[in-house]
């Protein structure tokens, strides 16, 4: 897995994603989400760390609340009603009710396998693609330097965001700020002072980068730039990504012929 | 010869500033120059060096007259990416030249531009990396440097791209004293091996008159001296008008200091206490191996050691930031986990060394009540503390010009933060390199504040390289090296002992 192409394994993420969305049938859903554990096994993605833990735990609970408000809210008929209720009626013109079937039971369960399956699509994703393999393989691929450039620049302003709001935070901590015993209202508060201060910090950083790179005569647009790390997509990666693009036109044709999740999800705004 | 940076009659001003930031220069610099920029904060180095490598005005609005010519051209009609190529420009903050993830491609991406090939590029990517000693870190992120390390990183991109005219803007003001004198004989050996021009902006006399064969003084825009480096003796009062100090030895410094150690800490309790105190970070590097020191009221004392020594962690022990792994912190005599976050803030008061890190709020009333409100004082004493700190701290004139704190230069904002942190009425306050990147007078005026409160009862701790405030200021010093306490010795003891001196890349002012 490691000696695929970056853009082979973020093609792989990005589609798989899209697929998961689309696919009508919710046994699918499940095979696609057990394909997904075997990329986790494969890159021996640390999921009983304890960051990666903490992660996996608060987007859980995360998804008992998506589960929970698709069970109740949704309110799609289906073959067996198991319990219906008027909430609130006025004017006998506008009802809000409860209604749960079969189809309210799928629907929830099916959102939240959905949901699941991107997630860890996506904690593949950061441990298979380090930011430098995805920058060199972008580049690579001919993308466009000042693309590759801001993608860059983002993540070195990621790195910094998160020293500087450690700093910011022993900062305010040691002028009597309390983070961890005081109230949900003061703790946002206090959140939103570290953030206005980030924010500070973020302009005077990012005016500081883009005249380093100035200085340093780097352009964003030059015929003659030579690319010192370069990664060819070989054989294999050619044939994965064409896999995924059947994979994915064939979930299409599914979706069409027999009508899909994300349908009735467009279909609820309509 | 041809002078390869010349300018003529040359003034600029910002389009958001008000007066003329240059005014009249008229400089020419020959190949092969070591030139040294000195002045105070403010005075327009910086925006000279913009000038040479045309950040200013190609990429900068503002308003111009006369003109800078670099090997021959005209700046204002020169392609920036052209002049980058020739003119490397170093900043003073190397976080913020990063643009990659790792070293390597940090001094790949520069050599990309020049179009040269793979083979080519690696084998500069070696040459620069062996020239400034970091052979080896090729695969590192920056976030795995050292502050002396990432300056390092930034010579190496520019070097590798091997240009005509190197200009460092402030490149030294992170390194402990052996740090700097490493990074200017580095300077010195490229620039004889390749026949550089160096333009170097510093507030270091001493190693401006040890490197650089000529001095230009800048002043509110104006050239005030331009002359060999060996002029400057003859010229001491001129320095002291610009606040730029003469390098005198560290007994001097002593010696004009009414700072000494009379007598020891009879009957006193100490304050601060720390007992067989141990601390290793989670990437298993141990900062604090093994310490034992006792902090009295009313101490004024320097923690010194080379960068990467353990200061800052020992600090961070004292205000509860970091809980012992091994051994105690005792805060008058109760250990320091027994108090709450607001308690120790009232007993010990912590300056950043980036005042950028500690303010947040929009107006300086604002910002100095902040904790007072937050700790739920009441009105009629935040009233009085705020008016007691703006007088002390001699706040209250900028109070009334600016309307944000955001508009305030760093020396003014880094008196802010103190005085945020002082209107808790602290017992200690621990001030983490309060001189960095500052001019003379600024740190004189800075630390004439810091005695004055020591006078008045206060405790005072800072964590510094500066070998001036320690001469002049502290007390006592505490020296750090690879985590251990070395030694806690009166300074006068200190500056007459070489193999001290040594231990902690302490270097004469």
């Amino acid at each position: 897995m490691t000696r695929l192409h970056p853009v082979t394994k973020l093609a792989l993420v990005f589609i798989l994603s899209i697929i998961s969305l689309i696919l009508p049938n919710i046994l699918d859903v499940i095979y696609l989400l057990l394909f997904d554990f075997i990329l986790i096994i494969l890159t021996k993605v640390p999921i009983f760390s304890k960051g990666f833990r903490k992660v996996i735990i608060g987007f859980l609970l995360a998804n008992v609340s998506i589960f929970i408000a698709w069970f109740f809210f949704s309110q799609e008929e289906g073959n067996i009603t198991f319990f219906e209720t008027t909430i609130v009626l006025i004017r006998n013109k506008w009802e809000w009710h409860i209604l749960i079937s079969d189809q309210t039971v799928y629907k929830a369960a099916s959102i939240s396998l959905r949901a699941i399956t991107m997630f860890f699509l996506m904690l593949f994703m950061f441990v298979a693609i380090s930011d430098r393999d995805l920058i060199h393989g972008l580049r690579s691929v001919k993308v466009p330097f000042a693309i590759c450039l801001i993608i860059s620049m983002t993540f070195r302003g990621l790195s910094m965001f998160q020293q500087e709001y450690f700093i910011i935070k022993e900062a305010m901590m040691t002028r009597g700020v309390e983070f961890d015993k005081t109230s949900i209202p003061k703790k946002i508060k206090n959140f939103i002072s570290i953030f206005i201060a980030l924010i500070i910090l973020m302009f005077k950083r990012t005016e500081e980068m883009s005249a380093s790179i100035e200085a340093r005569g780097i352009p964003m647009r030059s015929k003659n730039r030579t690319v010192y790390h370069y990664y060819p997509m070989k054989k294999k990666d050619f044939f994965i990504i064409f896999l995924l693009l059947a994979f994915l036109v064939y979930s299409i044709y599914l979706n069409i012929v027999k009508g899909s999740f994300l349908f009735s999800i467009i279909g609820l705004f309509l | 010869m041809a002078p390869i940076i010349k300018f003529k009659d040359f003034s600029w001003k910002y389009k958001t500033s008000k007066d003329l930031v240059l005014k009249s220069i008229n400089i020419n610099i020959n190949q092969g120059e070591f030139v040294g920029i000195m002045g105070p904060t403010g005075a327009g180095k910086s925006t000279l060096c913009s000038c040479i490598n045309g950040l200013i005005p190609l990429r900068t609005r503002g308003w111009i007259r006369g003109s800078v010519n670099v090997f021959g051209m005209n700046t204002r009609e020169a392609k920036m990416h052209e002049l980058g190529k020739r003119i490397g420009l170093i900043f003073q903050d190397p976080e913020s030249q990063f643009i990659m993830m790792t070293v390597e491609d940090e001094i790949a991406i520069g050599l990309e531009t020049l179009s040269l090939n793979r083979n080519e590029i690696e084998e500069r990517i070696e040459w620069s990396l062996k020239l400034v000693g970091l052979k080896g870190y090729e695969e590192k992120s920056p976030d795995e440097l050292s502050g002396g390390q990432k300056q390092r990183v930034a010579i190496a991109s520019i070097m590798a791209m091997r240009p005509e005219i190197l200009i460092l803007d402030e490149p030294t003001s992170d390194l402990d004293p052996q740090g700097k004198r490493e990074i200017f004989k580095l300077l010195e050996s490229i620039r004889k091996k390749f026949d550089l021009t160096i333009i170097l902006v510093s507030h270091d006399t001493k190693k401006i008159m040890q490197f650089c064969n000529r001095v230009i003084i800048i002043d509110n825009g104006e050239i005030k001296f331009d002359d060999e480096t060996s002029q400057l003796s003859s010229n001491i009062d001129l320095l002291n008008e610009f606040g730029i100090y003469y390098p005198i030895s560290s007994l001097k410094y002593q010696e004009s200091s009414d700072l000494k150690l009379e007598k020891g800490h009879i009957e006193q309790k100490p304050l601060i206490k720390a007992s067989n105190l141990s601390y290793t970070y989670p990437n298993q590097t141990q900062a604090l191996k093994n310490v034992n020191l006792e902090i009295y009221p009313n101490d004024f004392i320097a923690i010194i050691g080379k960068n990467g020594s353990g200061k800052t962690t020992l600090i961070k022990h004292f205000n509860g930031l970091l809980k012992p792994q091994q051994g105690e912190v005792l805060l008058k005599e109760e250990t320091i986990t027994q108090y709450n976050i607001s308690q120790i803030a009232q007993t010990i008061g912590y300056c950043y060394q980036n005042p950028d890190h500690q303010l947040f709020k929009n107006t300086i009333r604002e910002e100095i009540e902040y904790g007072l409100r937050n700790l739920k004082f009441h009105e009629h004493e935040i009233e009085r503390r705020y008016n007691q700190i703006i007088e002390l701290l001699d706040l209250k004139k900028f109070e009334e010009v600016y309307e944000s704190t955001f508009y305030l230069s760093k020396g003014i904002r880094q008196r802010l933060a103190l005085a945020s942190v002082l209107v808790l009425e602290p017992d200690v306050l621990i001030i983490d390199e309060p001189t960095t990147g500052q001019d003379f007078r600024m740190i004189e005026e800075f630390m004439k504040i810091l005695k004055d409160l020591h006078e008045r009862g206060h405790t005072i701790i800072i964590v510094t390289h500066d070998p001036r405030v320690i001469a002049k200021y502290s007390k006592e010093i505490v020296i750090l090296d690879d985590g251990k306490l070395i030694q806690k010795l009166p300074t006068s003891e200190f500056l007459k002992n070489k193999e001290l001196q040594d231990i902690a890349a302490y270097i004469s002012p």
